[in-house]
């Protein structure tokens, strides 16, 4: 009982050895994930790294193979009518009713949804010139993006999952869809799991980061500290420079100018004792942004033909 | 609920409108140049194929456009239970196909009601609802097929199927309908959920999901054996299909002309007379009647064929009303209404509905009446006993008159046929030894004295409802007494195992199908019940039974069951056969295992 109560109030999801399996492939791999209640949680993977799967077993729209997901510290298998109110959904292809007007659909939610909260509705929709009697059909990409987060977000939630849901707009409307979630103070009384493969945003609104790779959990901190993580180190190295399977957290290295620069993992000044004693003849150190780290830490383990 | 019903209705009101303005055309102008009320069953079953088409059509699109991941996941994660979310689908539907279907023909019933001299009966008013629930059944089939397992769903579509086999008429076939739509929209209710391709764990619900595709199965295979029938014809192998027949076969004695039919019959013959009869064979003219397969129904929505006819000496047109239980008569140039006719100079009701054949003659189930033009009334001619059913309406046999019941052929004298207006008694009796359901004609020549009929049996061979065709050679005197002078086995032409394989491959589904084909029809007096299945095809079912009972014991190993989900799933295997084996493969995936050393490392 008291294992439940804990369900309910620490975590708003909470996988335990979750495994999924698609024929001779594992989408999920044990994963053992807690996120939890409050701030804006960016879970961030390459495509294929199980994240689609992860939400849909999440919402009940996929059995996994192993193990447990809890959301809202239900079990995701048998959320009820009431447990769904408590979620929000917003995917990528925005889907509509594209044949409705915008304000019937805003009129179904509402009668649909007992905490709908139309002060959310309206100051999110007001970033957009969408108009109440425009049919959904009629909106652009961007339009329908903001109106899809300002139902999402008027529903009041506690648990709002956005999957990618800037995928294919241009750079204003991703402005507009960022500032609409940020400021909107719905979006500050949720949980809200952010899922995206654009880093600049993620930069700017997660609290937390989460790295999903070949359905495992590869990290769950803060987007800084993960960037800490990571450091760029350029040496100057006259021969042939160390073997790269003996560089400690190798994570990329590229020759450029005749210099040899390494992204490396949980890394200290040790490294520059290694590149020294490697014969480098200058070491430098330098910061990396979130992107580059994320991108280096991805494509490191990335799949390539077996003769390369 | 309701927000998601209008949403549904707003999204196909435009293609409804078009749909029963294009339905109301179509009817309209059929209905300016024909009587609608009186077409024959196949222009109904067009109209009604048309219906089907289009629902199935707007549940497959419907719930294909949905049924996308993220449509799927849209629609369903709401705070409503899937099955509001499906009933405010589905009933936005149906609403939609009854304004496109029902609509359109209840607006012209009422034309013709009101605007013409046409007749329109109280089974005319059911049309629309059967027309509706028809393009529902098709409907939620197609929204089947889209929302569950691809690897099976599609076998929904054998459901509505039902309804072309199915011997019920009128109110009961509406209840046929009902049963239909309902099976339906169980699948559905079963299948519309976050997940719809897992299987179901219920045992009512994998029942209800287990035997559409036990039956699609069933059908596959069974129709596969037609694939082998292709074959050999494509080999020019094919048995029926040589340039002669297997002699003293089933085939043979359908195909053959009265004439050889009957030397057929007494190839074999030690009767004194046989050389006799042969010759008389070769010179005289041989009647053959061919029984009718179905009568009219009291209260069907359609007609075998139209149920009319016309004077055009007297300018009048009769149409048989079912309420009546007369013929109403109109003008035939002018089409305005007359009166009734009924039986006689009472104008007494007919017992059943009546069906006009030949320019003037009409049958009915328990007798047969003449038209007579000068004094237009209808004339009783022909009456059966008590207890029998017109199996064949009168016919000229030589100088005298023939006529089929249910049980025997009766002669008539023909002379007094031409020359009066009186009923009739008729001059012989020549019973059947077999019932009328599996006989497939009736050969006959007229001797000195008397007649030489033929009986010959092989209706159902090609359904296995008979297995032991045969041809009864009878020699009836002048006084009408019978005496069997020759029988004959007919062989069966293609392997019993072919031609019975619907029972091998599963004689509970076959069991089945014949039931349901009966579900709330009355008993059919001129269908016979099916004979007993041979022991090779009985033992054959056992083992076809028997290895499926170990399929699934094993293959239920490899999948995941509950235990007693397993022994169901085992036990149904062993009842129903192969067919449920298939299904049990269809529906359940292979156990999902993960790799030992990960999880373990994990």
């Amino acid at each position: 009982m008291g294992d439940a109560t804990n369900h309910a109030t620490d975590y708003v999801i909470e996988t335990r050895a979750l495994s999924k399996r698609y024929g001779r492939k594992l989408a999920l791999d044990n994963l053992d994930l807690r996120i939890p209640r409050g701030r804006i949680h960016a879970i961030v993977g390459a495509n294929g790294a199980g994240k689609s799967t992860l939400f849909r077993i999440l919402m009940g729209f996929l059995s996994p193979s192993a193990g447990e997901a809890r959301i809202l510290g239900k079990d995701s298998q048998s959320l009820t009518p009431q447990d769904r109110s408590r979620i929000g959904f917003v995917n990528e292809e925005h889907t509509l009713a594209s044949w409705m007007r915008v304000s019937q659909v805003a009129v179904m939610q509402q009668h649909q949804y007992p905490r709908w909260n139309q002060h959310a509705y309206d100051s999110v929709i007001g970033h957009y010139h969408v108009l109440p009697e425009q049919k959904v059909g009629q909106l652009s990409r961007g339009e329908r993006a903001g109106f899809n987060l300002a139902l999402a977000l008027a529903q009041g939630p506690e648990l709002l999952v956005l999957d990618e849901p800037t995928l294919g707009l241009d750079v204003v409307a991703k402005r507009a869809f960022l500032e609409s979630l940020m400021y909107s103070n719905a979006a500050d009384d949720c949980t809200v799991i952010y899922c995206s493969h654009q880093m600049e945003e993620i930069e700017r609104v997660a609290d937390n980061l989460i790295i999903l790779e070949r359905g495992q959990l590869k990290n769950m901190s803060a987007p800084e500290d993960f960037t800490a993580r990571v450091s760029h180190w350029i040496a100057d190295v006259p021969f042939k420079g160390p073997e790269l399977h003996t560089v400690p957290g190798l994570l990329e290295m590229q020759q450029l100018d005749g210099l040899q620069h390494y992204l490396v993992l949980d890394q200290d000044e040790g490294f520059e004792r290694f590149l020294r004693d490697a014969g480098a003849r200058n070491v430098q150190s330098m910061p990396v942004s979130l992107d580059r780290a994320v991108n280096a830490f991805l494509a490191k383990n990335h799949a390539a033909p077996a003769a390369a | 609920m309701i927000d998601l019903f209008k949403g549904e209705l707003l999204r196909f009101r435009l293609w409804a409108l078009v749909a029963a303005a294009i339905n109301l055309v179509v009817l309209g102008f059929l209905s300016s140049m024909v009587d609608m009320a009186q077409q024959p069953l196949l222009v109904y079953q067009v109209f009604g194929a048309v219906y089907a088409v289009t629902g199935a059509l707007l549940g497959m699109y419907q719930m294909g456009t949905y049924r996308k991941p993220n449509q799927w996941l849209n629609l369903l994660h709401r705070p409503l239970h899937r099955l509001q979310i499906a009933g405010a689908l589905t009933g936005a539907s149906a609403t939609l196909l009854l304004l496109a279907t029902a609509l359109p023909i209840a607006l012209v019933a009422l034309y013709q009601d009101t605007m013409t001299a046409r007749v329109v009966d109280l089974r005319h008013w059911l049309l629309p609802l059967a027309a509706w629930l028809i393009a529902v059944s098709s409907y939620l089939a197609g929204a089947y097929a889209m929302v569950g397992n691809r690897r099976y769903s599609f076998a929904a579509f054998l459901l509505p199927g039902l309804l072309v086999y199915a011997q019920a008429s009128g109110v009961a076939m509406l209840g046929v309908h009902c049963v239909v739509l309902a099976f339906l929209a169980a699948m559905l209710a079963v299948a519309f959920k976050p997940d719809p391709t897992a299987p179901p764990r219920n045992p009512a619900s994998v029942l209800a999901i287990a035997l559409p595709v036990q039956l699609g199965a069933y059908f596959l295979v069974w129709m596969l054996g037609y694939g082998m029938e292709v074959a050999w014809t494509v080999t020019g192998t094919h048995p029926l299909n040589s340039p002669t027949l297997p002699k003293g076969g089933y085939t043979e004695a359908e195909r053959a002309e009265g004439k050889t039919m009957l030397l057929l019959g007494i190839e074999r013959s030690r009767e004194p007379e046989a050389a006799l009869w042969r010759e008389q064979i070769a010179l005289s003219d041989v009647y053959t009647t061919y029984p009718l397969r179905n009568l009219p129904v009291q209260g069907s929505m359609t007609n075998l064929l139209p149920l009319e006819m016309g004077d055009a000496d007297n300018n009048v047109w009769m149409v048989y009303s079912h309420d009546r239980a007369r013929f109403v008569t109109r003008g035939l140039r002018d089409q305005r209404r007359i009166g009734e006719m009924g039986v006689g100079a009472e104008q007494a009701a007919f017992p059943a509905p009546t069906m006009p054949y030949g320019a003037t003659y009409l049958y009915n189930a328990q007798a047969a009446y003449q038209y007579d033009s000068e004094q237009q009334r209808m004339f009783e001619r022909f009456r059966l006993p008590e207890g029998e059913v017109m199996a064949s309406p009168p016919e000229p046999a030589g100088d005298n008159i023939v006529m089929l019941s249910d049980r025997a052929a009766y002669f008539y004298p023909g002379r007094e046929a031409m020359n009066g207006l009186d009923l009739l008694q008729p001059l012989m009796r020549v019973a059947m030894s077999g019932p009328v359901g599996h006989l497939g004609r009736m050969d006959v020549i007229e001797l000195l004295d008397g007649y030489l009929v033929s009986y010959t049996y092989t209706w159902g061979m090609g359904s296995g409802e008979l297995q032991q065709p045969f041809q009864q050679v009878l020699r009836v005197d002048g006084k009408g007494h019978a005496r069997e002078v020759a029988r004959r086995a007919l062989s069966m032409d293609l392997p019993p195992l072919y031609s019975n394989r619907n029972t091998w491959l599963s004689p509970v589904l076959r069991a089945l199908c014949l039931g349901a084909q009966d579900l709330f029809a009355a008993k059919d007096p001129l269908r016979a019940k099916p004979q007993s299945m041979p022991m090779p095809v009985l033992w054959l079912a056992a083992v076809g039974c028997l290895l499926s009972l170990l399929g699934a014991m094993w293959l239920t190993g490899k999948q995941t069951h509950a235990p007693r989900g397993r022994l169901g799933w085992v036990l149904l295997c062993g009842v129903i056969g192969l067919p449920a084996l298939a299904s049990l493969w269809l529906m359940y995936p292979q156990r999902e295992t993960l790799p030992v050393a990960e999880s373990v490392a994990a």
